[in-house]
């Protein structure tokens, strides 16, 4: 007991090592420093107990002895212990190895005397304040200051906003939500990330970090690193910055998340099941011992079993690589006995049996939010599926959160400031994302019988005629959104005067899908809804036929014929990959019956979409094959009404093109020259090759505009099942997509 | 104090649009932005983009940070209004609240740039909503000339002065960032900066 006692007050308390002698002389400086005290506690002690000790002293300005006292006893059994041996180990690992043994064997025997003990350590403790203030970090001293605001903080985080008077005096704000020195379960309520597993964020960061970075850095974990920079580090964690560690050294990340453990108030293996791992590490048989452990295991809180675990394995995978790393098993427990407050023997025992009895339950890797901290920001890199849209917006808006709280409580910070318009503009990127997407992945309950319904009232609504096809298309004929209305009428008016035209100048459109279709896989296709979708287009490439027509008098079917080809063909693969990806995405929701269900609606209206889309490529290829026959046919009539001495005719289409140009011209030219033929020629065909690059670019811009038209009408569908179905809640987002279709199809009759 | 280093060498100016909420500061951010004019309500909270536009022959970048007109919002607004350099007040000539509304957005931005002479513009949006006006245009471009700062209608639907606004403010910007570059001392006297103001307008086209 006496030893106990004179060591641990002190010691725990101060989380240094002093000296008997220290004692003394530091009970006169006390009073001096408390305030440096409070700022040491602080950071490093949110445990209950601490927590309840800031309560007392927010309410008397002046932290007195009997305070602390209150504090240490609170938190002396479990956590002062554990601190004591870490910070010591720093100094002297030797020290720290006697001393986790004492502890450890307090643990065991002394519990009935806590109590006693931290009066005497409460007693002692001013003898501690000297070595804690020498060491104090710049944040720390800082954050003392302000050590009031934290406390009211701790409180009720809720009145931090109150506090930014107060803070905004400070250059460094107080903590309010503290990382370090809290109990597990507590940082993990703080700081899990956005995939819920029960981890605190720094200890996810640190363990990705040096999986990806520092697996193959000599002496990691043993080598110091560089103080001044964990402390900043350790200060952006406390004070709930954003952490990049990207740009920081392995060891400093290893410092800094050995830090994090050794500052956790309880260990990880908590102190009453301590004892039990260790009796578990120390039976004889292998069998029993792994069982042992796993008993022992699954009787931690799921944060603490899956830290251990994860550390385990991350060590495993550093000690793999020994080689590289020169870290072999003994050299790792020697960094983390004292770090975790595990004894070497029970290290061992994991290590040697972590197979068995840590199993897969594997480290996985968290997707960190986006940046774009360059000026334009990429669409690219926002992800696809609605899923990892909004695991992303979460991700974001948690960073935004963060970001506000901080400015808010009038940190001045350019650079923070900088982010939190880059977080914005990422965010409204993702929700206009996600708006388009959700649409598509849609928000029906159910599915066959929505499709239904849909394809009732699709055929209710839309102009009887043409194939009858299963898919549902929307037009909305039950009572609508005005907004979904406005899209549908518009549709509608375009569609009849295209209509018209198709039907005079393109008969064969309509015609079901060619036999060449190769593509084709399913024909069951909703005509209508192809034809929707075509019908600009195809307007757009009568436009362009007939430019084509003016400009030269041959019009040169062949390449629109392949451009259409291409397209459908483009067409045909972007909706195979589309529902490729989806059905990814699905596979990874498998808990989600009901989302799937809509995707796999959503995909089928796409497909439908997709399929009358390429039907009627098909059939306007079919058409445009026929005049290409029929102005093949001119052209050899041309050719052969004209003299023997022909130019000789180009190859493929240009040929036939120019020819047939020429042949137009024949009449007048048939008795020139050949030379002036030839330049004509040349003229032409020059002519007919900016017309088809022309074309292609239009093409090109057709083929977007369709696979627009193409989401926006599943989306519309989408919608209106939704609608039916009498979804409320998603009221603005149908309202919204219903007016964006507006635009697009507004831009579309544009063009 | 408000200027970030700015990514590339092109210079970033950062706007930042408000006034009650409805008027249209999102109508006439994503009619700027993307050519939309999107009907539907859906009250911001706040959203920001960026694009590149060429400023009198400069490519610069503009950041639009559009705010939330709830005053349920005011909390974050502030956030954002110290790093704006440039304000687009709007309110709609059809509600002449969303008009005294404006009295009290610009002594907020007042408060917390503290700087009189900040690039501001007033802009009265629904102008083609004309049978429905409330404000008159006397009344706003009185309110507008006693701030010193320019009055212009437009209308996020036609997208009529769309494009004006936001290049006005940002030649405003520009402008004042060369003054201040060229006299650290940010504040200038009024008439001067109002002179600078309107002879420095940039032509849309």
């Amino acid at each position: 007991m006496e030893e106990d006692s004179g060591e641990f007050p002190g010691l725990y308390s101060r989380e240094n090592d002093f000296t008997e002698e220290d004692m003394e002389p530091e009970l006169d400086e006390e009073e001096e420093k408390e305030s440096l005290k409070k700022k040491d506690k602080h950071k490093k002690d949110k445990a209950p107990g601490y927590v309840a000790f800031e309560e007392e002293d927010s309410d008397e300005e002046s932290p007195s002895k009997g305070k602390r006292k209150g504090l240490f006893r609170n938190r002396f059994s479990q956590n002062s212990k554990r601190k004591f041996k870490d910070k010591e180990r720093d100094k002297d690992k030797d020290k720290e190895k006697e001393k986790a043994k004492e502890k450890e064997k307090e643990k065991k025997e002394e519990k009935s005397h806590h109590k006693e003990k931290e009066k005497k350590k409460s007693s002692s403790l001013p003898r501690d304040l000297t070595p804690d203030i020498l060491r104090s970090y710049s944040f720390k001293e800082k954050s003392g200051r302000k050590k009031e605001g934290k406390e009211k903080d701790a409180k009720s985080p809720s009145q931090a906003q109150a506090l930014s008077a107060d803070e905004l005096s400070s250059p460094v704000r107080e903590p309010p939500q503290p990382i370090f020195g809290i109990p597990l379960h507590e940082a993990v309520e703080r700081s899990k990330l956005i995939d819920g597993i029960e981890l605190p964020a720094i200890f996810r960061d640190c363990l990705d970090f040096i999986e990806e970075r520092g697996l193959s850095t000599e002496g990691i974990y043993r080598i110091s690193p560089v103080k001044s920079q964990v402390d900043a580090l350790r200060a952006a964690y406390d004070h709930g910055k954003v952490v990049d560690l990207q740009d920081h050294d392995p060891h400093t990340v290893a410092g800094l998340l050995k830090t994090y453990l050794r500052e956790l108030p309880d260990p990880v293996l908590t102190m009453e099941l301590l004892p039990g791992f260790e009796d578990a590490s120390a039976l004889p048989d292998e069998d029993d011992r792994i069982a042992a452990l796993i008993q022992m295991l699954y009787q931690l809180p799921t944060c603490n079993r899956l830290l251990i675990t994860w550390l385990i394995q991350h060590m495993v995978h550093i000690m793999d690589r020994e080689a590289e790393t020169k870290m072999n098993l003994q050299n790792i427990s020697i960094v983390l006995s004292p770090t975790l407050n595990i004894s070497h023997r029970v290290l061992n025992a994991f290590f040697s049996h972590h197979d068995q009895v840590f199993g897969d339950d594997g480290i996985r890797k968290v997707g960190r939010p986006l940046r774009w901290e360059s000026s334009t920001m990429n669409l690219d890199e926002i992800p696809d599926s609605p899923s990892s849209i909004e695991e992303e917006l979460q991700r974001q808006e948690a960073l935004l959160e963060q970001l506000h709280s901080e400015l808010g409580a009038g940190v001045e910070d350019p650079e923070k400031e900088e982010r939190l318009w880059e977080v914005q503009r990422i965010i409204t990127q993702l929700k206009r994302q996600l708006k388009r997407a959700k649409t598509t992945y849609a928000s029906s309950t159910t599915k066959t019988s929505t499709k239904q319904k849909e394809k009732e009232t699709k055929h209710a609504e839309t102009k009887p005629k043409e194939k009858e096809t299963k898919e549902p298309e929307s037009k909305p004929t039950a009572p609508e959104k005005l907004a979904e209305e406005k899209p549908a009428e518009k549709k509608t008016a375009e569609k009849k005067p295209t209509e018209k035209k198709i039907a005079e100048k393109k008969p064969a459109e309509k015609t079901p899908p060619p036999a060449e279709a190769v593509k084709q896989e399913e024909k069951k296709t909703e005509e209508e809804e192809g034809e929707k979708e075509v019908e600009k287009p195809s307007e757009q490439k009568e436009e362009v036929d007939g430019k084509e027509e003016t400009d030269v008098q041959v019009e040169k079917e062949e390449p629109v014929a392949a451009a259409v080809h291409v397209e459908a063909a483009v067409v045909q693969q972007q909706e195979e990959e589309e529902v490729k990806m989806e059905e990814q995405e699905e596979e990874e929701e498998d808990d989600e019956l009901e989302l799937l269900l809509e995707e796999e609606a959503a995909l089928i209206a796409e497909q439908e979409e997709l399929m009358a889309l390429q039907t009627n490529l098909q059939s306007r290829i079919e058409k445009e094959r026929t005049e290409i026959d029929q102005l093949k046919e001119e052209i050899s009539e041309a050719t052969n009404s004209r003299e023997t001495a022909s130019p000789p005719q180009q190859n493929g289409m240009h040929s036939s093109s120019s020819s047939s140009s020429s042949s137009d011209n024949s009449s007048d030219s048939s008795s020139e020259d050949e030379d002036e033929l030839q330049d004509i020629l040349d003229d032409l065909v020059k002519e007919n090759q900016e017309l088809e690059t022309k074309n292609s670019d239009l093409s090109l811009a057709i083929d977007r505009e369709r696979q627009r038209c193409v989401q926006l009408k599943v989306q519309i569908r989408m919608l209106q099942r939704r609608e039916e179905l009498g979804l409320e809640e998603r009221g603005q987002p149908v309202d919204d997509s219903a007016a964006r279709t507006t635009v697009t199809v507004d831009r579309e009759t544009t063009l | 104090m408000a200027s970030k280093p700015k990514p590339p060498q092109m210079a970033l100016h950062k706007v930042i649009m408000v006034g009650s909420g409805g008027v249209g500061k999102s109508a006439l951010t994503l009619q700027f932005m993307y050519d939309e004019f999107v009907e539907d309500y859906e009250p911001t909270k706040a959203d920001s983009y960026r694009k590149k536009v060429v400023l009198d022959g400069e490519e610069v970048q503009i950041d639009i940070l559009d705010t939330a007109g709830q005053e349920d919002y005011a909390a974050i607004r502030d956030n954002y209004f110290r790093s704006g350099e440039g304000f687009l007040c709007v309110f709609s000539i059809t509600e002449q609240e969303s008009f005294a509304a404006t009295a009290d957005f610009r002594e907020q931005i007042l408060r917390v740039k503290n700087d009189e002479n900040i690039p501001f513009l007033l802009v009265g949006n629904k102008c083609d909503l004309f049978d429905k006006r409330q404000v008159t245009i006397e009344t706003a471009t009185a309110k507008a000339g006693e701030w010193n700062v320019p009055y212009v209608e437009t209308s996020a639907k036609t997208r009529q002065n769309v494009d004006k606004v936001f290049f006005d403010l940002m030649c405003e910007i520009r402008d004042r960032k060369k003054e201040e570059t060229a006299k650290p001392d940010g504040k200038k006297n009024k008439k001067t900066k109002k002179e600078g103001k309107r002879k420095k307008k940039c032509v849309i086209l």
